[in-house]
């Protein structure tokens, strides 16, 4: 059994965003009107997180690529009152949008904010919905979504293996925001599986998980920004 | 009575409202409500991928487009693209938002009111089409062929050299493509190197970029080339790290990735570059034998009247002391040892710059500053340094006509054109009055720094015509709109231009059929040529855009080089046999080349890259020139052109690179206005796309509405809090804009971003500000550039 996982390496990512804009379109996820966005009711499964510290001109502008984070011991699927997430047997955190109630228990459980609720109906003005992709359900309003690392595409790459016999190899099953990454910078595949290049990837000393204390074990994993970046910066997140 | 899980919950909550309290279970029963609404159902159909190119910038990415049924669904970048390699940067992916926006155009349109106040008319292609055939062949006849005038986006395209093919045979030389925003590198290579070709940096084989305000990771160049190359600097297993430091006054994104910013007074970019110069001379850090056999002006010199000249040597030794460079630009002198020890340690290293984005231009002077590092460390021509753009082996484009161009320019030492003086040559109807423009799918009002100049102009112009997707500034003052397809729903083909440093052209089908009865440009004016018989018809001989680019491809062919897109390894194979004088194509006519083109995604010369060194000076000396000749001869034939350039008459610094004289800050107006990038509205261009409005301000959480940077202890003198509606006034107008602590503003300056307020167009793009309609109308001298650095401002609470 697989366990999937992801590094994403903090050296490597330009901050351009592109995983944050491949995720909304592979996702259907809707974009909220301007004035929701205010709010800071955007909806998104991937997002750059920023911080900024120190005074000028000793700066550090850190920009940190975060989809869920797919613990092994999720927080959130604890406190779900209909069992509408859960953990697959090979580690993918799920949400059943169907299932959810809506009660926002799990965003707040959710330590690393990455649970976003649908506060109206999706809208796709103009003709936006011709884009939508058919292969993951549209949620509705009332609705908790969030990463589910592409798991339609799993499917898909499951099937595609079985129909031509063989086992699935590596770099058959991305994510779109792995997929698109122009500078390289997002690793996915089989945790488990010693000579895939993420397990080699997570084994780096720059390795590094978000708030490791609490206990979640994420299986998306930071690599820090290394030499010539001022210090380390890795630990200074959590 | 069916139930589903929903109903279920509803009524377990009803049931807990029936037996406890009411309070928490109202938020229930109204989110429930709420659950009643129409789910949104998805369409399946067929699926399909097919081979596309992107057109939000000129960089030219190879897409992968899944298409369900009709639909076009998913965007991917194509992993054979030399260019971007599988990647994409976000506005490529937000092409399918452009594609199916509610606010495209969808009927050619004829304005019947005014220019002021445009009156709509939706008319058919046939009438749009005999309109403008009609207005050109009246011109035509009357012997006004040279003055129509067309603006294109860009010239990368294969549509726009059918569209300057057709523009030459018409008998006009006014095709003028839109500023590259290389402008000052363009001149520094034109009067250092003698070279007409724009430069290209081969990033993928440096050991050391610095960057002098460049906004390499927002934009600039080839946004998923570059990034791909910033990908493999930091690469653990492609060996060592390739150091990228970035000069710049404000901490900008690409900063932030540098592993190493260095804060710099703004403005002083050439003083640091020529003070590194110093350094380097002063160590002896510096290529001798490149210096010695390859440049010229580097010493004392006496020209063929023995008159003495300053070197670069002496010029900077004496004016570029490390003390006075490091007051000069607030950068410690430690720091500029450092940096020049470690530029010339780490070859081959790139100097880029001066400051830049991809829509306006640093200075000449300070970008010759620059560049002669490259020459100092032997960069230039070298792997891993500063090569010249490989022009991909197409056929001709035409004749020039015997006219001259309209916006060429008489008094300027850089010769060819700048677009930026089309206003100034229509007001002053010389060299002859403009009857007409043809804009495609460009909007200079909006994205040049005089667009209010552009914008005066058109309204002089008797006939205005624009293809475009959607309306914009330019188009909104035009007579006849004509509705042009999105990058997905045409022919494409386009060469990489300086994205890498081989030839490559891409070229693609249409992914969908084109929505809303668009035409191509390239198409209508194949039409036209066509009615308008003799000469033109001749020149485009062609039933379709399709059978031209065949025709182009055919060119390829003929030329015998190169091969079509491949993996890394039939490409490392191809470059080995072509060094060694095989060419082993995988077709053997032009027809298979074609539909290999179309089954990969283009045609390339992975060959292609160095070895050019003979044809990389044409200046007079054919070396690298520290002093320009052309610049030395020019001042001397102008005598009345030193002075304009802050220097006395016979001043041997007019063709030396040096630091260009800076505005001083007044009482008035004490801060400096520091327009920048973004990477999702690079360009101009973005700002309709939802996808990209919400994350173009990022690093300060802003979406959808610009928002203007100050340091926090400046807007604390000010009495600006976080978040303040301020004013923002300079000598041409004032604009109201949020204010936004940012300690990574320069603390003497403020910050506005590019690509916000256009005027016209799609409500998305209309929110913000533009900080061109604030930045003064000034053009340098050596080359015309505008000058979009140097606005002071006043920032107010309103």
């Amino acid at each position: 059994m697989p366990r999937w996982g992801m590094t994403i390496d903090l050296a490597k990512c330009t901050a351009c965003q592109a995983c944050v804009v491949a995720c909304q379109s592979e996702n259907n996820v809707p974009c909220v009107s301007p004035e929701e966005a205010g709010r800071d009711r955007i909806l998104s499964w991937i997002n750059l997180l920023p911080a900024i510290e120190g005074e000028y001109p000793r700066l550090h502008l850190r920009m940190m690529p975060m989809p869920c984070l797919h613990c092994d011991k999720p927080p959130c699927i604890q406190v779900c009152p209909v069992g509408a997430t859960g953990i697959s047997p090979d580690g993918i955190v799920r949400q059943i949008f169907s299932r959810c109630i809506g009660c926002r228990y799990c965003t707040t459980a959710c330590p690393y904010t990455r649970r976003t609720f649908n506060w109206y109906q999706p809208e796709f003005p103009g003709e936006f919905a011709e884009s939508l992709n058919p292969d993951v359900s549209v949620r509705p309003k009332g609705v908790v979504e969030k990463c589910t690392l592409c798991h339609h595409r799993l499917l898909k790459a499951r099937e595609e293996a079985r129909a031509a016999n063989r086992p699935m190899a590596e770099g058959d099953y991305l994510p779109a925001c792995a997929e698109i990454c122009p500078a390289g910078a997002i690793t996915f595949g089989d945790l488990e599986d010693p000579e895939s290049a993420v397990a080699a990837a997570a084994r780096s000393p720059r390795a590094f998980r978000l708030l490791e204390d609490l206990g979640t074990h994420p299986k998306v994993i930071y690599l820090g920004e290394g030499e010539w970046s001022g210090g380390d910066r890795s630990k200074t997140i959590s | 009575m069916k139930l589903d899980r929903r109903d279920f919950v509803r009524f377990a909550a009803g049931a807990a409202l029936a037996t406890g309290s009411g309070l928490g279970v109202r938020g229930i029963s109204r989110v429930n409500a709420a659950l009643e609404a129409e789910e949104v159902r998805v369409p399946g159909g067929p699926e399909k991928w097919a081979l596309g190119t992107c057109s939000l910038c000129e960089a030219g990415c190879g897409l992968r487009v899944r298409c369900v049924g009709k639909r076009a669904v998913r965007i991917q970048g194509n992993p054979l693209h030399p260019v971007n390699r599988g990647g994409l940067c976000p506005k490529g992916l937000a092409a399918l938002q452009e594609l199916y926006h509610p606010d495209r155009l969808r009927a050619p349109r004829l304005n019947t009111g005014s220019r002021t106040a445009p009156r709509w008319r939706d008319i058919s292609w046939d009438e749009a089409i005999a309109t403008l055939r009609r207005k050109l062949w009246e011109l035509r006849q009357a012997g006004q062929a040279h003055s129509v005038v067309l603006i294109d986006r860009g010239e990368r395209g294969l549509d726009s050299r059918l569209l300057r093919r057709f523009m030459e045979a018409y008998g006009s030389p006014n095709y003028l493509p839109m500023p590259s925003g290389l402008g000052s590198l363009e001149a520094a290579m034109y009067f250092q190197q003698g070279a007409t070709r724009p430069p290209v940096f081969d990033f993928d084989n440096t050991r050391y970029l610095l960057s002098f305000g460049v906004n390499v990771l927002e934009g600039w160049g080839s946004p998923a080339a570059v990034m791909r190359a910033f990908g493999r600097w930091r690469d653990p297993a492609a060996g060592r790290r390739t150091k990228f430091v970035q000069v710049e006054p404000r901490l900008s994104l690409t900063a932030s990735r540098a592993d190493e910013w260095v804060a710099i007074r703004p403005g002083t970019e050439a003083t640091l570059a020529l003070g590194m110069a110093s350094v380097l001379i002063a160590e002896d850090l510096y290529d001798a034998a490149f210096v010695r056999e390859r440049t010229f002006g580097f010493d004392d010199w006496r020209d063929e009247q023995g008159r003495a000249h300053m070197g670069f040597r002496t010029m900077v030794t004496s004016e570029y002391r490390l003390d006075e460079v490091s007051a000069a630009t607030g950068v410690p002198a430690e720091i500029i040892l450092k940096l020049a020890r470690e530029f010339a340690n780490n070859r081959p290293a790139i100097a880029l710059g001066d400051h830049q984005t991809s829509t306006l231009p640093g200075n000449p002077y300070a970008a010759m500053a620059v560049h002669s590092l490259n020459a100092l460390v032997g960069s230039i021509g070298a792997p891993g340094g500063v090569l010249l753009e490989a022009a991909a082996p197409l056929g001709n484009v035409g004749s020039h006509p015997a006219r001259p161009p309209i916006d060429e320019s008489p008094e300027r030492p850089m010769p060819g054109r700048q677009l930026a003086r089309l206003p100034e040559a229509i007001f002053a109807r010389r060299p002859y009055a403009v009857q007409a423009v043809l804009l495609h799918h460009a909007d200079p009002v909006f994205s040049m720094p005089n667009g209010e100049a552009f914008r005066r102009a058109f309204q002089e112009i008797p006939f205005v015509a624009s293809f475009t997707s959607f309306l914009n500034d330019s188009s909104a003052l035009s007579d006849l709109l004509l509705p042009a397809p999105t990058g997905l729903e045409e022919w494409q083909a386009r060469t990489s231009g300086p994205a890498i440093p081989q030839a490559a052209v891409s070229l693609s089908a249409p992914v969908v059929p084109p929505r809303h009865g668009t035409r191509q440009a390239a198409a209508v004016m194949i039409e036209i040529a066509r009615s308008l018989r003799g000469e033109v018809a001749a020149a485009l001989p062609f039933a379709t855009f399709e059978a031209y680019l065949k025709d182009q491809v055919q060119a390829l062919f003929t030329a015998q080089t190169g091969a079509v897109f491949s993996t890394g390894m039939e490409e490392t194979w191809n470059r080995m046999l072509e060094r060694s004088g095989w060419w082993a194509p995988t077709f053997s006519n032009a027809g298979e080349l074609w539909d290999q083109m179309l089954e990969k995604g283009g045609w390339w010369d992975p060959a292609t890259a160095y070895g050019e060194r003979d044809r990389l000076f044409e200046t007079p000396s054919r070396r690298y020139e520290f002093y320009s000749q052309k610049l030395g001869d020019w001042a001397r034939r102008h005598p009345q052109f030193a002075p304009t350039a802050g220097l006395a008459a016979g001043d041997d610094r007019v063709a030396l690179p040096h630091q260009p004289p800076l505005e001083r800050a007044g009482p008035e107006r004490p801060l400096l206005l520091m327009p920048v990038e973004v990477l999702p509205l690079a360009g101009g261009a973005g700002a309709h796309l939802p996808y990209l409005q919400q994350i173009a301000g990022v690093h300060l959480s802003e979406h959808w509405r610009s928002w203007l940077e100050i340091h926090p202890e400046t807007a604390h003198k000010l009495g600006i809090a976080d978040g303040d509606l301020v004013w923002i006034e300079s000598p041409r107008g004032r604009a109201l804009v949020r204010a936004r602590h940012y300690a990574g503003a320069h603390p003497e300056t403020v910050h506005l971003p590019l690509g916000y307020g256009h005027g016209q167009g799609s409500e998305w793009s209309r929110r913000g500000v533009n900080p061109l309609a604030l930045v003064e109308e000034r053009c340098e001298t050596v080359a015309g550039l505008p000058c979009a650095w140097d606005t002071r401002v006043r920032v107010y609470r309103s």
